[in-house]
Parts: C-alpha cells; structure tokens; sequence
C-alpha cells in the first residue's frame, strides 16, 4: 500500500515545514526559559543599548558640527507640529455634514435582545450644550460634515 | 478490474505534477511583482479623525447601515500596535464587518510618542485616555452607554478602567486576549525575571523603548516561524489571496510602536514580576484594582493557540468579574489570527456580533 503522501510530495514538504517549525520553537521555548539564556539576553540587550547610546552620541556631535538636523531635532519639530495640529483641530469647528446619520433603532435579528427595554439617554455633566445634545434624540441629531482621515 | 484501480491513482499523481509545474510557472512569473509591490493600503474604510492628543487618536468610522443599534462601540487598542489591525483591507475588516451589521464604531489607536510623552504609564492610559474617549463618544453619538471592546493590553487596560468604576463605566466589556496572571506567560517571567533585567537601567537610559526592541521581544517567542513563513510565502506566490494576506500582516507587524518608558516599567514590575494584577495590589491612581468589581455584562475571547497570551493567562478575568452576565469563548487560532485571520472571518466575528447585538439595544 503506497502511502498518500508518496503520491503528493509538495504535500509532505509541506507538513515537515509545519512539524519542524512547530518543534524548533517547541525547543527553542524550553531553552529560553533557562536563567543562562534570560542572563545572555540581557546582556546582549545591554550592550545593545549602550552601543546604540554610544553611536547617537557620535553621531550627534557630527551633525553638530555639520550643522544638520539630529533624530533629537527632528522629534521635536513632530512634537511642535503635533501640538500645533491638535490646537488646530480645536479651532477648527465641525463641518456641515451632507449625509444624515442613521437612527440608533437596530434591534439583533430574532429580537433576542438581553436588555430589550432601550433606555434612555441621559444627559452628561452640566454643561448646557452638551446636555443640549445628549439628551436630543440620535434620529434628529443635527448632522456635520467631518475632516475625512488621513491614511 | 486491477488495471482500473491503478489508473486513478497515476492520473491522480500526473495531475498533482500539472499543478505544481503550474503553480512553479506562476511563482516564478509573481515573484517579481512580490518584489516589486508597494507595501498594500490599509485601513481604508473611511472615518474621521474625532480627536488627536499627542499618542492618542480617535476615530469615527462611518455608517454603513441605514439603522445602527443604539449603543456604540469603541475598540482599544493596545500601545504596542496600530489599529488597523481591526480593519485591515476589505474582507478582512472586522470594522467592516461591524459596520455592515449595523454597529456605530469607534476606535482609539496610537501614533508613536514622543519623548515628552516617555512618563505616560498605565495610569493615563486607565485614567485619562480612555475615560476621554468614551465622553467624546458619548457626546458624538448622543447615547450616554458605550460597549468597550479592548485587544490584549488595550482589554487589560479597559478592565482596569472599568474595575475601578470611577471613570470608565461601560455597557458592556469586550475583551480580546487579555492577560491577567502574568505568571502562566512562562516565557516572558524568564525574561522579565529582575535577577537578569534590570529595566530601571533599560527605561532611565532610553526614555522611549524603541519599536525593534518590542518587535524583536514579540519574534523571539516563535524564532523559526519567521523563516517557516517565508517558505510558506514562496510555496504559495502562485496564490494572489495568500499573498495580499502575508503582505497585510507583514505590514502590521512591520508598524510595531515604540513605547514609554514608564508603561514598560510599570509592566515590567508590576504585572511581570509581582503579578500585581493577579494578586490585587495593583493600584492605579492611588486605587487598588480588583477584577472582582467589574459588574458589566462581559465577553472575554481567548485564542486556543495563542503564543503570547496564553488562555489559562487570561481566564481569570471572567472567573473573578462579578457579572452575572458574564461568557468566556476560547476559538481556534493564535493572538492575531483570532481577529483578523480567515478563521476570524468565520468565528470570532459572526460570534461578536451575535453577543453584541443582543446588548446593544
């Protein structure tokens, strides 16, 4: 009786892919687990962190005295322009929306709902705008064109 | 009668050499475009930029649905990675998925942080972060209940908040994969064991930890996986579908983030080496946080094969919440594939949503 596998090698290529990978790791797991690879690994990690201090270090003092921006310089102009856009989009008021929303009367297929009483909503805080608008229906919430997002 | 018998199995054998001559042509002719391709667009189901403060950033995705349920829902995600993991490309978007079952969904994800932001630690994350998000969601959607639903530490985070009760109070809590007894992650207690990591020494030097070091920890958990799923990639090129999913993951993981310094400490010491959460003397903002308070009705989905989060590391969180109405759900699949792999599409998603409607109306 031939096996099956005999009949399919890519097949059987492709279970030892699976059971080799699914054994290194196993392997791999048990020895990471030991104090002398934990100890190793910090000390790697170390000496990484240092190194890579050392080299901004280095690198920072050439680009000082090129004149050229550092990765310091460059997170702080994306620190400066993110406060800038975050006061941006507090000045900048909604848009009108031309879409209307949709009402929040959904209710799950077979009306198997747990809670199937809706409860009402409630006004949060004391501000009064804001109690305005939360304790006005979903269904006739003034509707505002947004800003689309980026990426 | 014999000659029958033999004949299906040769014709059966030159078919199989038919496919994979074939399928050796079109790898051959696809490799190039593999190369070639641009990383592929992600998150492209449109939605607004609702807020945006330094690390943090929310967003509203728009309806699909003339009628939504009326409580929404706002995903968590966790500091380590980008949200579009929730809506990768189209058919592999669980934000889709929940749009198009008639779902109001919002979702905080993070940007990078910047060297300002290296202090942030849970107790923003708990204490600010979220209970920020679920106002202005609150106040977009005009309904004062909202479901949290969080992803690993973005679900131990919306935990923490909601066992406090103090600021995050939600209608419901979904949770993804999330830890609670740190000391069944064998692998990461050795690692994190403060015999040989002194991450006092790691935080006080660097300020932020850089997004290779959290990418690197991440890949050592499965070191032959990564050369494993490159031969499964070469053995599939000829596979349009198998390709644009590996490139969409590799994309994801490829965005790991970096983290602040102080969230790595507090992890690290509190959660890693004391197991403070599971022991209840963790504390947020001077609060002790006891799972054992949280009274919402709630989900919590662990994956069987989940490398970094094992179930027994999560299942304490249903166990010891007060809920009456409380389900644990353990699916097949691994830390990711359980909310965006194909098994999703079929489980864990037609799963979420059926708890979910029944509690959003």
């Amino acid at each position: 009786m031939v096996p099956e596998s005999f009949m399919d090698p890519m097949r059987l290529w492709r279970e030892a892919v699976t059971r080799l990978e699914a054994e290194f790791n196993a392997v791999s797991n048990r020895e990471m687990k030991s104090d002398a690879f934990a100890q190793g690994l910090h000390q790697f990690v170390s000496a990484s962190v240092a190194m890579q201090q050392y080299m901004e270090k280095m690198v920072g003092e050439m680009q000082r005295h090129l004149n050229v921006a550092s990765r310091t310089d460059a997170a702080e102009m994306l620190a400066s322009l993110r406060r800038v856009e975050e006061r941006l989009d507090r000045l900048v008021p909604p848009e009108i929306v031309g879409r209307p929303r949709p009402t929040r009367t959904r209710r799950p297929p077979g009306e198997h709902a747990v809670n199937p009483a809706p409860a009402p909503t409630k006004s949060l805080g004391s501000d009064a705008k804001s109690a305005r608008r939360l304790t006005s229906s979903a269904a006739s919430k003034p509707t505002r064109k947004r800003k689309p997002a980026q990426g | 009668m014999a000659a029958s018998a033999v004949v299906p199995g040769v014709v059966d054998l030159a078919g199989k050499i038919r496919t994979e001559v074939d399928r050796a042509i079109l790898r051959s002719a696809k490799s190039l475009n593999y190369l070639g391709s641009p990383a592929p667009a992600v998150g492209a189901t449109p939605k607004t930029v609702l807020h945006r403060r330094g690390t943090l950033a929310l967003y509203h995705y728009h309806a699909t649905a003339d009628e939504v349920y009326r409580v929404p829902i706002l995903f968590v995600m966790a500091p380590t990675n980008k949200a579009f993991v929730f809506d990768l490309a189209a058919g592999r978007s669980l934000v889709q998925f929940l749009l198009e079952r008639g779902y109001d969904v919002y979702v905080m994800d993070w940007n990078p942080p910047s060297h300002d932001e290296r202090h942030l630690k849970l107790d923003d994350y708990v204490l600010d972060f979220i209970p920020d998000c679920l106002q202005r969601v609150r106040e977009d959607s005009s309904v004062e209940d909202v479901t949290l639903v969080g992803y690993c530490m973005g679900g131990l985070m919306s935990a923490i908040g909601t066992a406090l009760r103090s600021t995050v109070r939600p209608r419901n809590l979904v949770c993804f994969t999330t830890p609670i007894d740190f000391k069944k992650m064998e692998l990461w207690q050795a690692w994190y064991d403060p015999r040989h990591f002194d991450v006092d020494r790691l935080v006080d030097t660097v300020g932020i930890v850089d997004a290779q070091f959290v990418f690197r920890s991440f890949d050592l958990l499965r070191p032959a996986s990564g050369v494993a799923s490159h031969l499964r990639l070469w053995d599939n090129l000829w596979n349009d579908e198998y390709v644009r999913s590996y490139q969409l993951m590799q994309r994801w993981t490829a965005e790991t983030l970096p983290l602040p310094g102080e969230y790595v400490r507090q992890v690290a010491k509190e959660l890693m080496q004391k197991n403070a959460l599971f022991e209840g003397t963790l504390r947020v903002g001077g609060e002790r946080v006891e799972i054992g308070n949280i009274d919402v009705p709630m989900l919590h989905i662990l994956a069987e094969h989940d490398h970094m989060v094992p179930p027994e590391s999560g299942r304490p969180l249903i166990e010891r919440a007060r809920s009456r109405d409380k389900q644990e759900l353990l699916l097949p699949g691994g830390h990711v594939s359980l909310i965006a792999g194909p098994n999703a599409v079929k489980r864990m998603w037609p799963a979420l949503d059926q708890w979910l409607g029944e509690r959003s109306t």
